[in-house]
């Protein structure tokens, strides 16, 4: 997927403008500041990473980048940042439009175009950023990797990646032990639970 | 708001409420049992899947700065998703003291005094010494790595009949091997009499003001309804249901439990104020090494989930029991950042590193655990509606205790040639602790058992102090860390008390006796 012409528009100031109003709460200093929170809150990104193919694609170079060697074919790769069941769905736009801004700014490419090292310099300097953009990664990091190696989506399947078998196939229980298992074994303390 | 008339209402269906509810209406008396969480039949709802959403529906977290305690909600309370293990309590955890040189546990109850309810319980649940041969790879590795230093280590016991070692203990076993109350207390406790309902959560506990408060003997018609308790329905209309019970057994967990007397203190008010104090914890500690080429493969992800084995060697002189770990992927990776001592590359916790380091896990790696006898440190206070805070004192204490597990278990590594793994444990956001942190399903104590209301919540019999006819059975009940997993007491410590009730109303022992031997 190569990146847009041009940088994706900002979203309609006015709308802003009324989110603040409702919110009520929120100061407009903490907005000037740039304050992550409120930019995820208020969608202070471009609309383009919100439900686009490119946010998919930049999405999908993160996953690639936390776990190399994951299957690039898996329908699911990416699922987990979307899913409206755990908490970085609503964060995934800003993330696809914080890694897109990162690697414009180092090395003048979008995320998804970069080289392995490159993507990892770009993630690693997120992760110890410090702050809401460490949180938002590290949470990120922690729920790809939950879903890939669990293989949360197709528990069928596993991860191949780190042989896990996912759903039992059956194999009896010699697959799951050693033979001759009293070669292992240590001297006992107790024959009935209690040592004392 | 609809009104139901009970001779007992039990609250909850897990380890601790199970044996009430089935021997008090096998002794005739009208017992509903009333469960927060939903019905669950094992061939239809239980999965194999590491999906967290699966997991949420049924296990549940609280969780403090230092602490953080897992619990299940669901018919059957935890039983569905333990790992089996039917363990006794050594003696040594039956005489822990407090600061004053003053045994925790009351006067009369000890190892002796249970082992009876515990050979009932292994009745129940077909308690059988897991055979060397089914011991899962990681288990035997273990043994090897004792063995290899002249310590001790025993095949574990565990309730289940016919497992061929699919893994999927701790989601739940859909072949129905393991014993879980769903196949033994609770369809007897129905086939009794018993009427059990679901999605059902009580909400507060009030006095009716017709009781006489004096110490209620006799049979069980002849009593008065002592207590309301209202509750409403989880799902579809959440109709609002109170009953009136003349017996009421508190068996909803170490978190519920105390969670519903905090609630309903306004009500309740000579309450001890121990009600939510003195969690004990089974102070848990683990480690992660790589195994050298010398040891053959300790396959993680296959087998049962408890690995077989454990071994008492250093409960007398570090007050802990030690086996391996057996986590499943979701678990590995959502309770620690893994990386390998000395390995300096960057980045520490994903990326090439931690690959090369998943890579190995199945077959390489080896998970020490520790459970200890840590003093009942933790408590939890009530802000308001249905808001509570969990915190743990003694940081010095535990830090040390820490420490020294922790070493120990690292010895034990080191001498047989593995190579260390450092593990940062996160919290849910993925985020490290960045403090002392032990995260624990073995929780109890939050209502103790003691010989006074100063220092306890329920007498040795089970009976909340002050408040005749109400009894606390489950974990809250039980006074100490155990060093093993906690179930197996809970559940002959709930046969001990219904034993009890169901003497004090006119049931020969005998007869109750013979009842749970049948």
């Amino acid at each position: 997927m190569s990146q847009p012409a041009t940088l994706p528009r900002a979203r309609n100031a006015m709308g802003r403008r009324e989110a603040l109003s409702r919110l009520g709460l929120l100061s407009t200093a903490l907005l000037a500041a740039g304050c992550t929170p409120m930019r995820i809150v208020l969608r202070l990104y471009p609309a383009e990473f919100d439900e686009s193919q490119y946010r998919d694609s930049i999405l999908r170079a993160f996953v690639l980048t936390v776990i190399p060697g994951a299957a690039q074919s898996d329908p699911n790769l990416i699922r987990a940042l979307i899913d409206e069941d755990y908490p970085l769905a609503s964060h995934s736009g800003y993330l696809a439009s914080d890694l897109h801004h990162s690697s414009r700014s180092r090395f003048g490419r979008s995320f998804d175009q970069l080289g392995p090292d490159q993507r990892t310099e770009i993630v690693l300097q997120a992760v110890e950023s410090g702050g809401t953009t460490t949180r938002l990664y590290t949470g990120a990091i922690f729920l790809t990797q939950i879903a890939y190696y669990a293989g949360i989506y197709d528990p069928a399947a596993g991860c191949r990646l780190i042989g896990f078998d996912g759903r039992y196939r059956f194999t009896g229980i010699q697959a799951t032990t050693h033979p001759n298992p009293d070669r292992f074994l240590a001297t006992t303390l107790t024959t009935t639970g209690d040592p004392a | 708001m609809h009104s139901i008339e009970a001779d007992v209402l039990v609250i909850g269906t897990g380890f601790g409420a199970a044996a009430p509810a089935l021997r008090l209406a096998e002794a005739g008396m009208r017992v509903t049992a009333i469960e927060k969480g939903p019905h669950i039949d094992p061939a239809k709802d239980l999965q194999q899947t590491q999906d967290p959403q699966y997991a949420l529906k049924y296990l549940k977290s609280m969780g403090g700065r230092n602490l953080g305690l897992t619990y299940a909600e669901g018919l059957g309370g935890g039983s569905p998703f333990y790992e089996m293990v039917s363990l006794r309590a050594p003696s040594h955890a039956f005489e822990q003291t407090d600061d004053l040189g003053n045994r925790l546990w009351p006067r009369g109850v000890d190892r002796a005094s249970l082992d009876p309810f515990y050979d009932v319980a292994d009745q129940m649940l077909r308690v059988e010494q897991i055979a060397p041969h089914h011991v899962p790879k990681s288990g035997l590795v273990f043994a090897m790595m004792m063995k290899n230093l002249g310590y001790t280590c025993e095949r574990a016991r565990y309730a289940v009949q016919g497992c061929f070692g699919c893994g999927f203990c701790v989601t739940g076993c859909i072949y129905s091997a393991k014993q879980s109350l769903l196949l033994n207390y609770l369809p007897m406790a129905e086939a009794a009499g018993a009427r059990i309902e679901t999605d059902l959560e009580a909400e507060a506990i009030d006095t009716l003001d017709t009781a006489e408060w004096v110490q209620p003997h006799g049979v069980i018609a002849s009593l008065p309804y002592r207590y309301l308790v209202r509750c409403r329905r989880r799902t579809g209309s959440k109709e609002h249901i109170q009953f009136r019970a003349k017996i009421l057994i508190l068996g909803g967990g170490t978190v519920g439990t105390a969670k519903l007397l905090l609630r309903s203190r306004e009500s309740l008010s000579r309450l001890s104020p121990h009600v939510g104090r003195n969690i004990a914890f089974n102070g848990s500690v683990k480690t992660a090494g790589l195994l050298p080429p010398s040891f053959p493969d300790a396959d993680m992800f296959s087998g049962r989930s408890h690995p077989g084995v454990i071994s008492y060697q250093f409960l007398d002189s570090h007050g802990t029991s030690i086996t391996v770990g057996k986590p499943l992927p979701l678990q590995v990776i959502a309770s620690a950042r893994l990386r390998l001592h000395g390995d300096e590359r960057q980045p520490t916790f994903w990326g090439t590193p931690h690959v090369e380091l998943m890579k190995q896990f199945r077959h390489r790696v080896i998970v020490l655990g520790a459970f200890g006898m840590t003093p009942p440190l933790g408590w939890m206070s009530h802000r308001g509606g249905d808001r509570f805070d969990l915190h743990l004192d003694g940081r010095d204490r535990l830090e040390r205790y820490y420490k020294e597990t922790k070493g120990l278990l690292h010895s034990i590594m080191r001498r047989n040639g593995c190579r260390l793994r450092h593990a940062d444990f996160v919290n849910k956001e993925g985020v490290p602790h960045d403090d002392l942190h032990f995260s624990t399903a073995h929780h109890v104590g939050s209502c103790r058992m003691s010989d006074s209301k100063s220092t306890g919540v329920i007498n040795s019999m089970g009976e909340v102090f002050d408040y005749p006819g109400m009894y606390v059975t489950d974990g809250a009940a039980i006074p100490t860390s155990l060093a093993v997993n906690t179930a197996h007491t809970i559940l002959a410590n709930a046969e001990r008390v219904a034993v009890s009730i169901v003497e004090r109303h006119s049931v020969k022992r005998e007869q109750i006796v013979a009842s749970q031997l049948r």
